[in-house]
């Protein structure tokens, strides 16, 4: 029996089954970001020689979709060599090295180049929220800025299990500072923060942005120690987890030696300027 | 009180190598949208399924010169 090339041929008959049917609306639905899990679950079950290749290529795409490596990981290697669908793998294998380590395999058929080039989005929707949200705050639309600000950071925070929230921390601080630039007050954004991230993490991203602006600041220590507070008391956070905390509670201790030193020094030099005066 | 000062006191009363890294990376600045591009996964955007058929239909047909064009039904 010949490979099928193309499933869409199966519908061709003069009687196709169910399961053609269903192979067909499932490659359709992974393949324009639409959801059809009754297809899916019925492809899941069909293990014909000719047929199972096109199942886990649905299921691959599914997943390379989703952003989920593990799961194209998984799914790639049931891509039977010599099969049709196989040609693909390694354009899965070069969105699996640009996903993981940041470095696209260079792929030397023109067809498979071509079709990672068509995929493939030239710039990040994310990275063009964060931009508009720039523009909305330096145009002064605080209502919009706000808006767009606690939907990017909880995007990025979700974006991936691991790297995601410190991506977001990072970016809510950077986008904290600017505020303190423009003479905002920041806690006044917490409860944003906080929607965004959770109370931990919201927390945790009040008190870095603090440990950063303090340097250039130091009377914004007080208010770092209290951001810091009350990360602490709040239960745990992707980014801000027990070890996180207890850094943070070392720093916090760093920071409360430091006050005692200059309120020692504080009370040292009052009685030298008495005598001068 | 520095940045780099508090990190690098706090890692010597303690505190994890991880958790120091993770904070001077979240502390490092960000370039939006240079190092937001960079910093994020490739992003991929619906097709729809006749450009991955194309491109199996090519690359299989090329890789299989008794046949495998298009009609291999059967």
């Amino acid at each position: 029996m010949s490979p099928i090339v193309d499933p869409y041929i199966l519908l061709e008959q003069p009687k196709p089954l169910p399961e053609h049917w269903a192979l067909v609306d499932a490659f359709d639905a992974v393949t324009n970001g639409m959801d059809n899990p009754e297809a899916l679950e019925r492809i899941r079950v069909l293990d014909h020689t000719e047929l199972a290749s096109w199942k886990w290529l649905v299921f691959t795409i599914k997943a390379l979709y989703e952003g989920n490596a593990e799961a194209v990981e998984l799914a790639v290697q049931y891509l039977e060599d010599g099969t049709p669908p196989a040609v693909l793998k390694p354009l899965f294998f070069t969105w699996l090295s640009e996903h993981l380590h940041g470095k696209a395999v260079f792929l030397n058929q023109p067809e498979l180049a071509d079709l990672y080039t068509t995929l493939r989005i030239h710039q990040h929707p994310l990275v063009s929220r964060a931009e508009q949200t720039e523009e909305a705050l330096q145009q002064g639309l605080i209502p919009l800025f706000e808006h767009q600000f606690e939907k990017t950071l909880h995007a990025l925070y979700s974006i991936h299990p691991n790297e995601g929230p410190g991506l977001a921390i990072r970016y809510g601080v950077h986008t904290l500072c600017m505020l303190h630039e423009m003479g905002c007050r920041l806690e006044d954004f917490l409860t944003l923060l906080v929607q965004a991230l959770g109370e931990a993490d919201g927390c945790c991203c009040l008190a870095l942005a603090f440990i950063k602006l303090q340097e250039a600041h130091p009377p914004l220590q007080d208010r770092t120690l209290k951001a810091i507070d009350a990360c602490l008391a709040a239960k745990e956070g992707r980014f801000a987890n027990a070890d996180m905390k207890k850094t943070l509670g070392i720093i916090k201790t760093g920071f409360d030696a430091l006050d005692r030193i200059q309120r020692k020094q504080k009370v040292y030099r009052e009685p030298v300027q008495m005598e001068l005066f | 009180m520095e940045v780099s000062h508090i990190l690098h006191k706090a890692q010597a009363d303690g505190a994890s190598t991880e958790s120091i890294t993770q904070l001077r990376e979240a502390l490092q600045g960000l370039d939006v949208p240079a190092d937001l591009a960079e910093a994020l996964p490739p992003a991929l955007q619906f097709v729809g399924p006749r450009p991955w058929i194309n491109a199996i239909k090519a690359l299989y047909s090329k890789g299989n010169t008794q046949g495998g064009t298009t009609d291999e039904r059967n």
